[in-house]
């Protein structure tokens, strides 16, 4: 097991070369130090990056950063390709299935995994309706399904917004519904080949987004952390409350039943004393 | 250079130019055999082939699908987040509440 400790593994090389995630990530897609530099997210050509701008920004390599200190999504244990893969295994197993063939976790699950696990289940039966109308439109013609998945991502993160356009929602909602979808294709023999197209358009639509927003928006797997905890708390608290609810009502109407019970067979004693009487 | 390309949903590729430098289909045919490399690019189908001879939609029925949904999950994303970050709005005096409560516990 490739031990991940955040202070010398960033700056051994021989660490990075072993890191699966990021060395077998750019083998597997085929990226020899180029990184995509635009996934899309400008569709007009007047928005690229002027070419000035481009020069100017020197690619900085994975665990640099101009003030040295190392932005935690930067961390080889944190490439979003974990997050992917284990959320994506993790729900497919909750189906009762296996993704043979998921590509390895080179540092193992984290504690952001799983509480990306907690968010995404959340989130998840937050829209349970809603998952399963989109995923029946998207697999209905299992031919364009992967196209159509790639426009539902897209459109999430071009829409509109304020805020930041990778911020922890969307994170969330295209990890959770991409592995509701993943769950799905294992269903079929014929689609299960494309877990791994998504898989990997998820990964790197999610990830060219985190290097380009979250900085700017102040965003972070520590603060991902923080707020996932409290809303995983409010959210523990509620569903603890609902079944409290439940076994309320359950006893109130046993009660209930139990007294109506008791009324009519007073009822029926009494009664059925009155006609004796009335025989005598 | 290798090139890595993820097809867009109409029949034409994303526009070569503004999508990114990198092109090759990530596709996997149905011997489940992972083609990266542009010489077996030939060899592996792409999503886009699919889509052309569908014949049940066009691409703009297949866009407009993709758009819809994404603008719908898109919004319940847009809430979702809201709700967290809330988190953050009272997590300062959440803790005071905390701490008053543990003052209290005794």
């Amino acid at each position: 097991m490739t031990r991940c400790t955040a202070d010398n593994s960033l700056t051994n090389p021989a660490y990075r070369r072993r890191t699966m995630a990021t060395g077998e990530m750019k083998e597997f897609l085929g990226i020899k130090g180029t990184e995509p530099t635009d996934f899309g997210i400008n569709s007009d050509a007047q928005d690229l990056p002027s070419p000035s701008r481009q020069a100017s920004t020197r690619r900085m390599s994975i665990g640099e950063s101009i003030d040295g200190k190392i932005n935690d999504w930067e961390e080889p244990r944190l490439d979003i390709e974990g997050f992917v893969v284990d959320y994506f295994t993790h729900r497919i197993r909750q189906n009762g299935m296996e993704w043979f063939g998921a590509p390895g976790l080179p540092c193992g699950v984290q504690p952001e995994h799983e509480m990306m696990r907690v968010m995404g289940t959340i989130f998840e039966k937050k829209h349970a309706e809603n998952f399963e109308t989109f995923c029946e439109q998207l697999l209905a013609v299992p031919r364009i399904s992967f196209s159509l998945y790639q426009d539902v991502v897209r459109t999430v993160g071009n829409a509109q917004t304020d805020q930041c356009p990778m911020s922890y929602g969307r994170l969330i909602g295209l990890i959770s519904f991409g592995g509701f979808v993943a769950a799905k294709m294992m269903e079929s023999v014929e689609l299960q080949g494309q877990v791994r197209n998504l898989f990997v358009y998820t990964s790197l639509f999610i990830k060219t987004r985190i290097r380009n927003n979250w900085k700017e928006h102040n965003r972070s797997w520590d603060d991902f952390m923080t707020l996932g905890k409290q809303m995983k708390e409010d959210y523990e608290r509620a569903e603890a409350e609902k079944v409290g609810r439940r076994k309320q009502n359950r006893r109130w109407s046993m009660i209930g039943a139990g007294v109506t019970a008791g009324a009519i067979g007073i009822v029926g004693v009494v009664v059925c004393g009155r006609m004796m009487f009335s025989l005598k | 250079m290798l090139m890595l390309t993820f097809a867009s949903t109409s029949s034409d590729l994303l526009p070569m130019s503004n999508v990114f430098d990198v092109q090759s289909s990530v596709f996997y045919n149905e011997k489940n055999m992972f083609y990266s490399s542009s010489q077996d690019f030939s060899s592996c189908e792409d999503s886009s082939q699919f889509a052309d001879d569908s014949g049940f939609f066009d691409d703009s029925e297949i866009s407009s699908i993709g758009y819809e949904i994404g603008s719908k999950l898109a919004a319940m994303c847009d809430d979702f987040d809201a709700q967290m970050m809330s988190y953050s709005a009272h997590a300062s005096d959440r803790s005071l509440f905390h701490r008053l409560l543990d003052f209290f516990a005794f």
